[in-house]
């Protein structure tokens, strides 16, 4: 039968009334109120989520504090590990020779009194006067206001740069160690195999030792006091100086000297450093021996 | 068709139009669900994650917390007072116990407002909304992020039980005054644990969250009261408490701890610690590594601070007739900073008149014109490189001088007068312009810029003549730093805020050294801090001396052009101490007479009601003379000595220099 518009109103309700009408109605109905009262779509919905959760981005603002937290984390410990390395390094250093080598320009460690007294003691004399002479340092530490000692090496690196603190982190006494005194003494610390033609700086500038101390000799105590910085270490050599050589190169106002002895019969080298303006006016006498009417000229 | 049939056909269509209607709104709803599940953030667990973050610490020097930032203060439910999470729970959500994550009714009954009201909006969040929110979303309003916002509610509701969800809530809503969480607001606004909150203060603290700035209980402590009459209304409401209950709570007075948060007297101070650590460490470690921050500030010292500059700046409002009331910029404002002279150490700062008002750190970021607080760098400038001392007779006369290029400079002295010949230190003491132009035009204006840097001066100084008056900006802590330069007879200690910092777990990773360099010669020095003392003792700043402070101390008054800044700059030998008074806006700083009100009158009170009390049990310490200084009589005028009882004026000199005319540099002009 085909469909036709109902005519009357108890057709229409009797349509209403139909099975298959009613019953979606009511479904809808028990639906609506079941989720009213029971909230089953917020349950499926909430469990649905949490199931797909871990799939999900890790967004939103408190994910962005999570890993600021983790890069500010990982920041800190970047910044305590090398400070703890560095600590690490400065108690283990034997000389300030070491300590300064593991220092990068402008970086610093802490010590303690007693690694400092330490290293102070292993310094040689001439750095060691230096910085600060015993005296001087012993007037401080029996003080006893010196609690640690801060020590760092310049942004330049050519020093080390030693503060004596008190509990409050206040400076006592601030000593400056130049880097090119640790060199010296630790060059001079080793008595090489070979002559002194095996340093191309000494090339053109080796003279007799015996002319080299006349000249030497002749200078005023302040100047000759510049030029070997190190006497004692020259008298412990086991042998006769026979040439002095004299580098070409500047480093930081010194110049390295060289001084070729017979070791048992062996040639050895000594390097030290002399104070340029000193050195300079030994070499003019070596070089210019007329000019101040004494010795006799000529190289080795 | 009949009349019946063509009724029931229209009704027909308009039951299949909402039944359309209805099923379109079903499946725009799912097709949003679906957009919205697409990005939807991942859901923390557990949920507590969410506090992890270690918060930066901020300790005084005294070991007293000042601050906590980032981070929470994580608190379980047994410890926050019941009546704090019932005064939440009736505010922000009364059905919180028993929906899943969205409350319907509440959403239809906004709606219907929202519709039917036009301008009014009516907030539908229930408290794991609000969470939901708070973790994940920005505060950009749109209909899909609230979507999303419900569907992770539903979530949070589905995987966690109510006092969790409620637990997370409280432990991370902000409530203003940087507290985050209801313990660090417990001690923020009542310095006192959450779980022994009264209702009162319950009340209070659950009704900031909607808007922590509008209800702000210490700058606007009426609007908290009505939003925390609100709240009790709504625990009645609900039935958490009974009426009478909500009248007695709502009577209490609310009885805040003093400042926004302890934190508050020191906040300019605190900022300017966190701009440090953020240039230093970048923002990332500073809000969320958990740092732990040991600095310079004496609590003590500060509140006494706040304390001089509050009371000063209201003597000042009755003395000028401005009012309390103003807004910042109009307000007559000040600024102090406190330096410890042998450390450089930060011990107090005032940046303005009320933190809360205006952030502006008048202490550190401002530069204004010192004026004659500058003439220190000229004398000392003068003395060092034109070997003349205090006793050295100048004369106070017009001065015309020539400036390349420019046309010629004529200072003028401050009253207008000139009072002829008087040793240097008279001069100083009685800050005489035309003098300072004198020796300026003699040393030059580099030698000046030379001994300001020197000292510690950073801010861009222009190197012409006028610097000796003043006219190149400064701010306040630089002063004060650069004057503890002159109480350590010249060694300078840069200032400093932040002592040491550690990590969470107490490893160092940054300390202070407080070393000083001898940037002044020490003879010099102390010649200068000698005239200085003349000018507290009897000079621009002997109102410190009436005012009742009686330890030596020496310094330096400052007015500008137009009476635009009062400055007074002083030390004693252990604090250095800088005040400064002005308007935000240059208006000039007048009396209700109209007339101006010096360094001497506006600044150097501040100046002495906080040393007077800061240096309180102090013992007498004098500024230690060097070897080499010698102190004579003489005559103010000539110069020449005088017997110790002629009434004549001490001067500190270089031992071997004789004082008088007889002395190489004895007469200068």
């Amino acid at each position: 039968m085909a469909w036709y518009h109902p005519r009357n109103v108890g057709e229409y309700l009797w349509r209403l009334s139909a099975l298959h009408v009613v019953l979606p109605v009511l479904a809808v109905f028990c639906l609506a109120l079941g989720e009213l009262r029971f909230d089953w779509a917020e349950r499926i919905m909430g469990a649905y989520l949490v199931t797909t959760n871990a799939g999900r981005p890790a967004s939103g603002q408190i994910w962005e504090v999570g890993r600021q937290a983790y890069s500010a984390h990982q920041e800190l410990e970047k910044i305590v590990t090398d400070r703890i390395a560095n600590q690490r390094q400065a108690r283990e250093s034997a000389t300030f020779v070491d300590l300064a080598e593991r220092l990068q320009p402008g970086q610093g460690a802490m010590l303690s009194v007693d690694h400092f007294r330490r290293l102070y003691l292993d310094l040689p004399e001439a750095p060691a006067k230096e910085m600060a002479g015993p005296l001087r340092l012993l007037e401080i530490l029996s003080q006893g206001r010196c609690d640690r000692v801060y020590v760092c090496k310049n942004t330049a690196g050519s020093g080390l740069t030693i503060h004596l603190l008190d509990r409050g982190n206040q400076v006592i006494e601030t000593l400056d160690l130049p880097l090119h005194l640790l060199w010296l003494s630790r060059e001079s610390a080793v008595l090489h195999d070979g002559r002194l033609e095996q340093w191309p700086d000494f090339q053109g500038s080796i003279y007799p030792a015996e002319r080299f101390f006349r000249e030497l000799g002749s200078l005023p105590e302040e100047v000759r006091a510049a030029v070997v910085v190190q006497p004692r270490r020259l008298l412990e050599i086991d042998g006769a100086i026979v040439r002095v050589g004299i580098s070409n190169q500047v480093s930081e106002g010194y110049i390295r000297l060289g001084f070729e002895a017979l070791v048992a019969g062996v040639p050895r080298v000594l390097m030290v450093r002399g104070r340029e303006w000193a050195v300079w006016q030994v070499q003019s006498r070596l070089e210019h021996p007329g000019a101040n009417g004494a010795g006799f000229g000529g190289r080795s | 068709m009949t009349f019946g049939a063509a009724w029931i056909r229209r009704f027909a269509v308009l039951m299949y139009l909402l039944l359309g209607a209805g099923a379109l709104g079903v499946v725009g709803l799912g097709g949003a669900a679906l957009v919205a599940v697409a990005d939807l953030p991942r859901v923390p667990s557990p949920l507590s994650r969410i506090i992890e973050a270690p918060p930066t610490e901020i300790f005084a020097a005294t070991g007293e917390r000042i601050m906590l930032l980032g981070g929470r203060e994580f608190v379980s439910l047994d410890r926050v007072a019941p009546s704090f999470l019932q005064a939440v729970v009736a505010t922000e959500d009364h059905r919180f116990w028993n929906h899943h994550g969205i409350d319907k009714l509440r959403i239809v009954k906004a709606l219907w407002i929202t519709l039917a009201r036009p301008g009014r909006v009516e907030g539908a969040s229930t408290i794991t909304q609000q969470l939901a929110k708070n973790l994940f979303f920005s505060f950009e309003r749109s209909w899909l992020r609230k979507l999303r916002e419900m569907l992770v509610a539903l979530q949070i509701e589905a995987a966690y039980d109510k006092r969790t969800i409620l637990e997370a809530y409280v432990n991370q809503i902000p409530f203003g005054a940087r507290a985050y969480g209801i313990e660090q607001a417990s001690r923020t606004y009542f310095n006192k644990p959450a779980m022994d909150l009264t209702l009162a203060q319950s009340a209070l603290l659950a009704g900031l969250p909607k808007s922590p700035t509008y209800y702000n209980p210490h700058r606007h402590p009426e609007r908290a009261k009505s939003r925390q009459r609100i709240v009790l209304d709504r625990m009645v409401a609900v039935g958490y408490i009974t009426r009478q209950q909500a009248d007695a709570a709502a009577a209490a007075p609310l009885e805040l701890v003093e400042g926004e948060s302890r934190a508050g007297s020191g906040s300019y101070f605190i900022d300017w610690v966190m701009r440090e650590l953020e240039q230093q460490f970048g923002p990332d470690v500073v809000y969320h590594g958990g740092l732990r921050v040991t600095t310079t500030l004496d609590p003590q010292m500060q509140r006494i601070a706040v304390e001089a500059v509050q009371r000063s700046l209201a003597r000042l409002d009755e003395t000028m007739g401005t009012s309390t009331e103003a807004p910042s910029v109009e307000a007559v404002q000040a600024a102090l900073a406190a330096v410890e002279s042998r450390t450089g150490a930060v011990k107090a700062m005032v940046g303005g008149r009320d933190y809360r008002q205006s952030e502006y750190n008048r202490a550190v970021q401002s530069r204004r014109q010192p004026g004659s607080g500058f003439k220190p760098f000229v004398y000392y400038s003068a003395m060092e490189r034109l070997k003349i001392h205090p006793a050295t007779v100048v004369v106070d006369r017009p001065v015309r001088i020539p400036i390349p290029g420019a046309g010629d400079w004529t200072p003028r002295n401050f009253d207008r007068r000139y009072q002829g010949p008087m040793i240097l230190k008279q001069a100083l003491m009685r800050s005489v312009n035309t003098i300072s132009a004198q020796l300026v035009a003699r040393t030059g204006p580099a030698a000046v810029v030379d001994t300001a840097r020197r000292c510690g001066i950073e801010s861009p100084l222009a190197p012409v003549y006028s610097v000796a008056l003043g006219t190149s900006e400064v701010s306040p802590l630089e002063m004060a730093g650069a004057f503890a330069t002159l109480a350590t007879g010249g060694v300078r200690h840069p200032p400093f805020g932040i002592r040491r910092v550690e990590d969470a777990h107490g490893r160092v990773i940054a300390e202070h050294i407080a070393g000083g360099d001898q940037v002044l010669d020490p003879l010099v020095t102390y010649q200068l801090v000698d005239m200085l003392r003349a000018v507290v003792d009897q000079g621009t700043a002997r109102v410190i001396r009436e005012m009742g402070f009686n330890l030596p101390a020496a310094g330096k008054t400052g007015t500008t052009n137009n009476y635009q800044d009062a400055w007074f700059t002083g030390f004693t030998p252990t604090l250095s101490v800088c005040t400064w008074v002005g308007f935000d806006n240059n208006r000039p700083l007048r009396d209700s007479r109209g007339v101006g009100l010096t360094g001497g009158r506006a600044a150097a009170p501040i100046w002495t009601e906080f040393m007077r009390r800061a240096t309180e049990g102090d013992p007498y310490r004098d500024f230690p003379v060097p070897d080499g200084i010698r102190f004579d009589t003489v005559d103010p005028v000539t110069g020449r000595p005088l017997p110790a009882d002629a009434g004549g004026m001490r001067v500190a000199l270089p031992a071997g220099i004789p004082a008088g005319d007889d002395a190489p540099e004895g007469h200068w002009e």
